[in-house]
């Protein structure tokens, strides 16, 4: 107990002086290639301390979070566990020490149980003895931590949220002493962030410590005990987090590039708004285990406007996107493009009809990559590059290096193999083939997933330039910063059902109960 | 201890594929010659018999390019549909019914030469697109696994075949054994110095022609999308039905042609597994075409290097008393080694010793 | 009147030439639940045939016979998990390359042994006594009874297999593997060995299998004694959804039509050449059936089904 004398010493007298040091973190570097990930980064964690390390996607958070994690090694640097210099090899490594990495997205076998699922690990269990015995552990871990996982359930009838809780356990089972989390929000509505971080508060309490990685300022504050901010591989800032405002940790992690994050690319043009360029009628789509995904959705876009469809992701829009593609089967229901009825004819008349589609999924229906720059790029039209029924690709190289000097895609040459391209790349390769077909509407499913600041400015760029050049957009995607930038009508999606519509302008809050599924009529 | 770290490589020099692919393709037969010096054989009879006189004796030559061919044939066929990431075994099963079809319109139709030879030659590819048919619809409209259904049409064959030599076209000049009529002569396809030079006109057409369809035709740029990636390929709207199809009637096509070509220059007669048309050769291209790497151009030093050892495998058979499993194992131990060095050119291995 | 007789020999035949389908079937349906297609099981069942009998032979007793062709089973399956699993090749191709190897080695090496008699020495029935029973229930009776202890393990096998796949930890570990390795090994499964237990477990029950073939039902060594039955199994493995018990179930199926065709020979107008077509008939069939989307029956299958898995070391 300290006297509060003044501000500092109050903050200082639990923090420093109560906590043991868990991990320290001395002039690490990470570059590669030609890339410098981290430059001399120092970092100090102490127990019962929910530490967040915050910083835009690239500032490098992921890649320490990733050497800590024994996925990567350090250029240079030591780290020191409990005091002890450490050399982290490998994950297997890494656990063994009682650091656990928890990834964005849960790393968890869908056909089995929860219980089959922990006990893959659990060195205790006996390779003869059944699963299900762990579950007495999880019921226990459960009711310690406000955690709400029955064992015998199948993790593919989880929701995301509770498909992390089950990370969580599996991490405990670990003993866990050093709990890494990478973006854990991102996916989850307001409600459960909250529940989670009351969880994690609880596992502090018992001497643990977590490194929560986070792009989102509000929730650093939110949750932190200690905040540090990196900024393009640097650390720009590392207190206590009652020593931050929210003005000055936004200053710190944007630094002066302020004028790329807030220079949205705000629609600026008014663009007359024509008649149905896709049309969605009563959709009822299946998902792959044979329940309904889509429930009879009905869905118009107009030419010369934006529809964004926002949504926690899992609740159809795969299936969604999938069905007008023509990658999905539609149970019942019609989907009209252009007033062309392609309702379960293959994707080829889609196109025909005039539809464009940007895969979420683009190493897997976006791209072939072992082909190169130049074959992806006729992908769809190739037939139209032949003469006397054999195919010439030098008409079509020609084409390519238009492509690549209009969309600005970085690659040797059109004949280098796309694998070889980085996903931003990649992404603008995809988007100048479906737009060289002159689309009338087209379909982007999460286009900026995965993708660094400047590649996604450029994306968003060119699905307004869609916009102004009078085709229809439709954007599916679990970014409602993205949505609500772009559309001009958004739709929220859950459970299968469009729950709600609003216009541009319209409550944030509004969208955001929606996605949760709670509508006010 | 040691530790082992596998590392993936991202640029090969077409120069480092070609030198394992080769050495692979070494430690293959040297397997092979391993096995058989177990079994008791002399090492340097099996090399010699194996290597130095198929491919130096002008006398095993002959036969060495006579095998070469319809592997060839075959085997250009087979590369078309593995392009497409389709695994047909079913070239044997064609090939036989492509002789059946043949041998039919030999022993029915009545025509002058050498409309004949033309005819019955078409009779037998269009024998081995139907053999390849059912195969090709289920895989195409259902996506069956074409592997189990080709193998089982090859099955399939050698019933109809027994039944055939054993059943109505069972020459009975044949002392009970059963092989059928020789097919009239005017069907026949001479040989020079029992050498078939139009089957090798023909082969060499054959690569021709496939080069040009995979490489260079938009069927072939389908096909390669397919077998790298068939879910985009299917998203970009072309159409798997089409593919699938296609490649089986070419490769089924070529597989008759061979049969057809076997019975009408060679045996001029159905006989049953060991006096058979096909004599094992559908499943030795399968090891052709995988060896060729699937380039339309290596087939033809592929198909001569296999028909090489054909021809060196039999020759041990006969020398020491073996029995054909000799060409099976042979096939298998260098189709085994080759698959194998496919991780070598992909990854890199780092052996650390502490 | 319903000749029991013929009924009794057919249910006799049925549950005979059964035994291999059935183990060969399980085996596999373990090897894939792990994620590696095994197409080796002709030449691993042929393999274990030819040391079956030669072990019988060796040694005087035929269970030697039948644990040895498992072993060798095993090993020849492991050749091609070696290739596949640890090498990331080409699973089918190499399945296809293991069964000429198989298919070849057997040929040359089961020369002498081509026809010789194992006289006393295969499987006996475990119950030898008279059946006092009327006619009319005898044959029933007998069909079941009379058959060697192989038989009856044959059905406790899968059942065995079922509790060890799904109740099991090792059982989770390995069909982890074949839904998702990558996600499996982050859960602490180690993909490789696990892959390789299965691949050899399951070559195991396929060496049994062609051990029985030669021993039980055929009585000795002939060449190309399998004539595919190894292949029909794997097209089972799809009909059973990966299922031993349902593997269970198809093996009796397809093997009742294949008794049936030998009971045919002769009697029906048909040629007996046409009659040897069933089995391959209906394996097509069957696997057209499993592939039709509305029985949803495709969602059994393990999930990275023939796909490599290579662990690889991430550069950096």
């Amino acid at each position: 107990m300290y006297v509060v004398v003044n501000k500092t010493s109050f903050l200082y007298g639990n923090s420093i002086l109560g906590r043991e040091v868990v991990l320290s973190v001395n002039g690490l570097s990470k570059r590669f290639g030609n890339v410098v990930a981290l430059r001399n980064v120092d970092l100090e964690l102490r127990s019962n301390e929910i530490h967040v390390l915050l910083g835009e996607n690239g500032a490098g958070k992921t890649t320490l979070a990733n050497i800590i994690y024994g996925i990567y090694r350090p250029d240079s640097g030591t780290i020191k566990f409990f005091g002890k210099e450490v050399n982290i090899r490998s994950p297997k490594d890494a656990i063994s020490y009682g650091i656990v990495l928890v990834q964005q997205h849960p790393m968890l076998i869908e056909r089995m149980t929860v219980a089959e699922n922990l006990a893959l690990g659990f060195k205790e269990l006996g390779i003869l003895s059944s699963p299900k015995t762990i579950g007495r552990v999880v019921r226990e871990v459960n009711e310690k931590y406000g955690i709400s996982v029955d064992p015998e359930v199948l993790v593919s009838n989880l929701s995301f949220s509770e498909k992390q809780q089950v990370e969580l356990i599996r991490a405990l089972l670990l003993n866990v002493k050093l709990l890494i989390l990478d973006e854990p929000t991102t996916m989850l509505t307001s409600y459960e962030r909250r529940k989670l971080f009351s969880i994690l508060k609880k596992l502090v309490s018992d001497g643990r410590s977590i490194l929560l990685i986070t792009h989102k300022v509000l929730e650093a504050l939110e949750v932190s005990d200690w905040i540090t901010v990196l900024r393009r591989g640097e650390v720009v800032a590392s207190r206590p987090k009652e020593m931050y405002s929210v003005d000055e940790l936004v200053k710190l992690v944007v630094g002066d590039d302020g004028e790329l994050v807030s220079s949205v690319v705000s629609p600026s043009k008014s663009v007359e708004v024509g008649g149905n360029v896709l049309e969605v009628k009563d959709l009822i789509v299946l998902n792959d285990v044979g329940g309904i995904a889509v429930n009879k959705v009905s869905i118009n876009v107009r030419s010369g406007e934006i529809v964004g469809i926002a949504g926690v992701t899992g609740n159809g829009q795969k299936e969604l996107s999938e069905a007008i593609a023509g990658l999905r089967r539609v149970r019942d229901g019609r989907i009209l493009i252009n007033g062309v009825d392609v309702t379960n004819k293959g994707p080829s008349s889609r196109f025909r009809a005039g539809l464009a589609y940007i895969p979420e999924e683009r190493l897997k229906y976006g791209v072939v990559g072992d082909m190169s720059v130049t074959e992806n790029l006729i992908l769809k039209d190739y037939y139209m590059f032949s003469r006397f029924t054999l195919l010439r690709l030098s008409d079509a190289v020609r084409v390519a290096e238009e492509c690549i000097k209009t969309f600005n895609i970085v690659t040797r040459g059109p004949s280098e193999k796309v694998k070889a391209l980085s996903g931003g790349n990649i992404q603008k390769l995809i988007i100048a083939r479906e737009l060289r077909l002159n689309p009338k509407v087209v379909v982007a499913h999460n286009p900026t997933l995965g993708l660094d600041l400047r590649s996604t400015s450029i994306v968003h760029e060119q699905l307004l330039n869609i916009k102004y050049s009078g085709s229809g957009v439709l954007l599916i995607s679990e970014d409602l910063d993205e949505v609500i930038k772009l559309s001009d009508r958004v739709l929220v999606m859950y459970r299968g059902t469009i729950v709600y519509e609003g216009v541009r302008g319209c409550s944030r809050e509004a969208l955001e109960k929606a996605m949760l599924g709670i509508v006010d009529v | 201890m040691f530790r082992v770290k596998v590392l993936r490589r991202y640029e090969v020099s077409s120069r480092f594929k070609l030198v394992t692919y080769l050495t692979s393709f070494i430690v293959g037969v040297f397997l092979f010659i391993l096995f058989e010096v177990l079994l008791g054989a002399n090492p340097y009879e099996v090399v010699d018999r194996l290597f130095v006189r198929p491919l130096t004796s002008y006398d095993d030559l002959r036969v060495s390019i006579r095998y070469a061919v319809p592997i060839g044939i075959i085997a250009s066929g087979l590369l078309i549909v593995y392009r497409a990431g389709i695994y047909s075994i079913g070239a044997e099963g064609q090939m036989a019914v492509g002789a059946v079809f043949a041998a039919w319109a030999a022993y029915t139709l009545s025509l002058g030469s050498p409309t004949s030879v033309v005819v019955a030659l078409l009779v037998g590819v269009l024998g081995g697109i139907i053999w390849g048919l059912l195969p090709a619809t289920l895989k195409a409209l259902l996506n069956v696994n074409e592997v189990l259904t080709t193998l089982m049409m090859n099955f399939i064959a050698y019933s109809l075949v027994d039944y055939l030599i054993y059943g109505p076209w069972r020459s009975p000049k044949s002392y009970g054994f059963p092989l059928t009529e020789p097919i009239p002569t005017v069907f026949t396809i001479p040989t020079h110095d029992g050498v078939p030079v139009i089957n090798f006109l023909v082969f060499t057409l054959v690569v021709f022609l496939t080069y040009v369809v995979t490489k260079m035709s938009k069927l072939g740029f389908q096909i390669r999308a397919y077998g790298l990636n068939p879910s985009t390929a299917y998203a970009s709207g072309m159409s798997f039905f089409k593919v699938v199809l296609l490649s089986f009637v070419i490769s089924g096509a070529l597989a008759g042609l061979a049969g057809a070509l076997q019975l009408l220059s060679i045996h001029h007669r159905l006989g049953p597994k060991s006096w058979s048309v096909t004599e094992g050769l559908g499943y030795t291209a399968i090891v052709a075409a995988w060896i060729s790497r699937l380039e339309p151009l290596a087939m033809i030093p592929a198909s001569l290097l296999m028909g090489a050892l054909v021809n060196g495998g039999l020759a041990i058979k006969a020398v020491l008393g073996q029995s054909e499993g000799v060409v099976n194992l042979m096939n298998g131990m260098i189709l085994l080694s080759i698959v194998a060095a496919e991780f070598f050119i992909n990854y890199r291995l780092v052996i650390r010793f502490r | 009147m319903i000749d029991m007789v013929l009924i009794g020999n057919f249910i006799f035949l049925t549950l005979k030439n059964a035994v291999p389908l059935i183990l060969a079937t399980t085996g596999e349906v373990i090897t894939e639940r792990s994620g590696v297609i095994n197409l080796g099981v002709e030449g691993c069942m042929i393999v274990a045939a030819l040391v079956g009998v030669v072990a019988t032979l060796l040694s005087s007793n035929y269970l030697v016979g039948l644990l040895l062709g498992g072993l060798v089973g095993a090993l020849l399956a492991l050749l091609h998990g070696l290739v596949t699993i640890v090498f990331g090749a080409n699973q089918i191709v190499s399945g296809i390359a293991t069964t000429m190897v198989g298919l070849g080695i057997t040929s040359l090496l089961g020369r002498g042994y081509v026809g010789r008699s194992l006289l006393g020495l295969r499987p006996s029935p475990l119950y030898p006594y008279d059946i006092p029973l009327p006619d009319y229930l005898k044959p029933l009776v007998v069909a079941i009874v009379k058959q060697d202890v192989v038989v009856y393990i044959s059905i406790i096998i899968p059942i065995l297999c079922m509790w060890f796949l799904f109740k099991t930890k090792l059982g989770s570990a390995i069909r982890a593997c074949g839904e998702n390795p990558v996600i499996a090994e982050s859960l602490g499964v180690d993909v490789v060995r696990t892959r390789l237990l299965a691949v050899g477990l399951g070559g195991f029950l396929v060496g049994l299998g062609g051990a029985y073939l030669s021993l039980g039902i055929v009585g000795t060594w002939v060449e190309n004694i399998t004539a595919g039955i190894g292949w029909v199994a794997v097209g089972l493995v799809a009909f059973s959804m990966w299922v031993p018990l349902r593997a269970l179930l198809a093996s009796y199926m397809m093997a009742s039509l294949i008794s049936l065709s030998y009971m045919l020979q002769g009697r029906v107008g048909i040629s007996t050449y046409f009659l040897a077509m069933i089995p391959y008939l209906t394996t097509i069939a069957i696997l057209a059936i499993v592939s039709v989307e509305r029985f949803r029956l495709r969602l059994g299958a393990p999930a990275a089904l023939g796909k490599p898995y290579i662990r690889e070391e991430r550069l950096g």
